[in-house]
């Protein structure tokens, strides 16, 4: 260890730096709130200021879709096979025939 | 005039989905994710008790319709079955539409009730899709019933009692089911306050990418907005938006419909499922059409999910005019935080 005095006052330094450490892991841990509420803003430290939108209204949206009706071919021209002891059956184009 | 329901049953996979777009609140319908008309899903009602029940506001002329498979053989059927049925809610059957050994035929109340009258010929047959619809206006003296099989009218009733007591109005429409032909198909289902709309199909449309607004969280799922909403049956919680202030928008680019030829578009419905996060909010459906937004009803939204239902008869941005398939394909579609 040595000692130095100089015009910012007594400097201490070691010379005995082979002082090992060892890292065996670095993680962050983060504390939030488990519902969708966000953040909207975090001011300066000496604030502490965390505003929650608790207050405003929140939706959940999990399906959009779209259906349309519509009358045409092909939805009026139905080609089947054979029914039932021939029965029935549609030739296509719309054109049905009953042998009873 | 105007559409009242519409259930392409394509994009639901569970009976409880199902239930939550159709049902007054009862758990009578099972759900099929194959077999569907065109491909697609379709409710099947196998139970003695099955059927499909949506209630709507409250009408004295009203239309239903809805495409059924009888699955199994019909030939050991000799009662009447009740197919479309026009209810006042907890009070009366007033009409019922049924199937008597391929006949259709209608009543005054359900299956034991007065017979109203019967098609001429044998119409229906098993296994094959027929799109039945059923008009009625009631009144105790000059009511009526018209009934179209595959677009073809079949039955037309004047001058009836189509009256079953109460307050003489219909609320309630069930779709049902034969006894004897145990497995009971239904797709593509509508109801319309004054037309036979004839052979018709429902098409559905998936967004397939974001749209011009992108303004609710994507905090649970993708970034891209239009992937948290695109499942064929909602997962709900699992990928949704999240809303966090009024007046946030979401809208979609949409996939396009199938062409098909000599088609009448007589309306589109969208479809939001969704709820709100602990405060009861509002939200409403948003068509984009050639750079012009058109909003429809404020909804509002519960604390679980459910299907919100916006009904455009009319293309608004064509005067409003009738749909052509070109702008349903060019437009977008999507929803407001109110």
């Amino acid at each position: 260890m040595a000692i130095r005095i100089s015009q910012h006052g007594i400097e201490v330094s070691r010379t005995n730096t082979a002082v090992p450490i060892r890292v065996s892991q670095v993680v962050v841990e983060t504390i939030r709130l488990a519902t969708a509420h966000t953040i909207e803003r975090v001011s300066q430290i000496t604030a502490e200021t965390v505003r929650l939108r608790s207050d405003s209204p929140l939706i959940r949206v999990s399906q959009v879709v779209m259906e349309t009706i519509r009358r045409g071919i092909p939805s009026n021209n139905r080609v089947f096979p054979v029914q039932h002891g021939n029965r029935v059956w549609y030739t296509g184009a719309g054109t049905r025939v009953f042998p009873i | 005039m105007a559409l009242l329901f519409l259930d392409s049953c394509d994009h639901i996979t569970t009976t409880a989905q199902a239930d939550l777009k159709t049902s007054t609140g009862t758990l009578l319908d099972a759900f099929e994710t194959s077999g569907g008309r065109f491909g697609g899903g379709a409710y099947r009602l196998d139970g003695s008790a099955d059927s499909i029940i949506r209630g709507v506001s409250s009408h004295t002329t009203i239309v239903a319709g809805g495409a059924v498979k009888f699955v199994n053989p019909m030939d050991s059927m000799t009662l009447f079955d009740e197919i479309i049925s026009f209810r006042e809610a907890g009070v009366a059957t007033h009409v019922t539409v049924g199937v008597d050994r391929g006949f259709i035929r209608a009543k005054r109340g359900v299956g034991n009730g007065t017979d109203l009258g019967a098609s001429a010929t044998r119409i229906i047959y098993d296994t094959l899709w027929h799109f039945i619809e059923a008009k009625v206006f009631l009144s105790d003296t000059v009511g009526t019933v018209e009934v179209h099989v595959d677009g073809v009218q079949v039955l037309n009733l004047t001058v009836q009692d189509t009256i079953n007591g109460g307050g003489g109005i219909v609320d309630e429409i069930l779709w049902g089911r034969l006894f004897n032909a145990s497995d009971t198909r239904w797709d593509d289902l509508y109801i319309d306050d004054a037309n036979i709309l004839g052979d018709s199909r429902i098409d559905l449309l998936m967004p397939d990418g974001d749209g011009n607004y992108t303004e609710l969280g994507t905090t649970f799922g993708s970034a891209t907005h239009a992937f948290n909403v695109d499942e064929i049956g909602p997962d709900g919680d699992t990928t949704y938006n999240n809303g966090t202030a009024v007046n946030q928008r979401d809208t979609f680019t949409m996939g396009n419909l199938a062409a098909i030829t000599s088609q009448v578009i007589h309306g589109i419905q969208q479809v939001t499922y969704g709820k709100h996060d602990g405060t009861a909010t509002n939200h409403r459906s948003k068509l984009r059409i050639s750079a012009v937004d058109y909003n429809g009803a404020s909804l509002a939204l519960a604390s679980t999910y459910g299907y919100h239902l916006e009904i455009w008869d009319q293309d608004p941005n064509a005067g409003p005019g009738a749909w052509v398939e070109s702008v349903i394909n060019g437009m977008e579609s999507g929803y407001e935080e109110l």
